[in-house]
């Protein structure tokens, strides 16, 4: 995962001023859209999440600990929004993201997809646990190491690492028995 | 199935998943955020300044009194302050009001 700058993110702490804090927005805008949309399945909820996701961020920048972990410090207040919003909601909404369920729809009409293993994507991920699923798709889809996605999520380094080494194990399997 | 992803495995997976996270243009996002920030600094900006104003205008008359009050106290405990009947008088309040002042700084030092 690519950090923004570290400079950026003092000197819009130093500054104080919003103008400083949208290149941050600028460099991490696709993570965290993309990040909501997989959590709630909705690319218009996940828009108005994100953005109370960057004003919170902006809120509680001056208590950012590590300037370099910028990205998995907001990825971290979006996923805490969604959750808080779930809870709101009082809906139990699924990890579901939006280009899964069109692959899906695809095999389901029987349209050849170019692509197999992308195709089988949607599948692989319904085979993982709800945990699973989110440590692997922040370790594999967003670049984050074990030990972000375990802040992230607030679960211990080593069941991190436990559940990515059995979603992997998981999708080893389907792959050694759809693909040979 | 519990066996370690090896650097191969995690180069598979890293392309399988890749298209999870496409690239998302901008696409004025950032600049709405930026604005919902400055409306959101202006309206705090505001309602702290107006609510500075309406206290204050509502708190002077009571401020003023006690401002009095405690002017006039001062004058008559710093006449009387070695009168040992006043100081008798007033004892359980000059305990309160040496707490009081002293108590802040009994927390700081605690807190440390």
């Amino acid at each position: 995962m690519g950090s923004p700058d570290e400079e950026l993110v003092v000197r819009a702490i130093a500054t104080g001023d919003p103008a400083d804090y949208e290149a941050l927005i600028g460099a991490c805008q696709a993570d965290v859209r993309n990040w909501l949309r997989h959590l709630t399945g909705d690319p218009s909820r996940a828009d108005d999440l994100a953005q109370e996701t960057f004003i919170r961020a902006w809120e509680r920048l001056h208590t950012i600990t590590d300037a370099s972990k910028f990205k998995p410090w907001v990825m971290k207040i979006a996923y805490n929004m969604f959750l808080q919003s779930r809870r709101r909601q009082g809906r139990d909404t699924r990890l579901a993201d939006a280009l899964g369920r069109e692959h899906l729809a695809a095999e389901d009409h029987g349209t050849p997809s170019p692509d197999a293993a992308l195709a089988d994507l949607p599948r692989m991920l319904a085979a993982l646990t709800r945990q699973e699923r989110i440590a692997i798709i922040l370790c594999y889809a967003y670049g984050m190491s074990h030990r972000e996605i375990s802040e992230l999520t607030e679960m211990p380094l080593g069941t991190v690492k436990s559940h990515i080494r059995r979603g992997a194990a998981r999708i080893r399997e389907r792959f050694d028995t759809g693909h040979g | 199935m519990g066996r370690f992803v090896t650097r191969e495995e995690e180069r598979r997976l890293s392309e399988l998943f890749r298209p999870l996270n496409p690239p998302l243009a901008d696409e004025g996002f950032s600049r709405i955020v930026l604005r919902r920030i400055r409306r959101r600094r202006w309206l705090r900006s505001t309602v702290l300044g107006a609510a500075a104003v309406v206290g204050g205008v509502l708190a002077f008359g009571p401020i003023y009194e006690l401002a009095v009050l405690l002017s006039e106290g001062l004058v008559v405990a710093a006449t009387r302050w070695n009168d040992p009947d006043w100081a008798a008088q007033h004892q359980a309040l000059a305990v309160t009001v040496l707490v009081a002042l002293a108590l802040p700084g009994a927390i700081r030092l605690l807190e440390r």
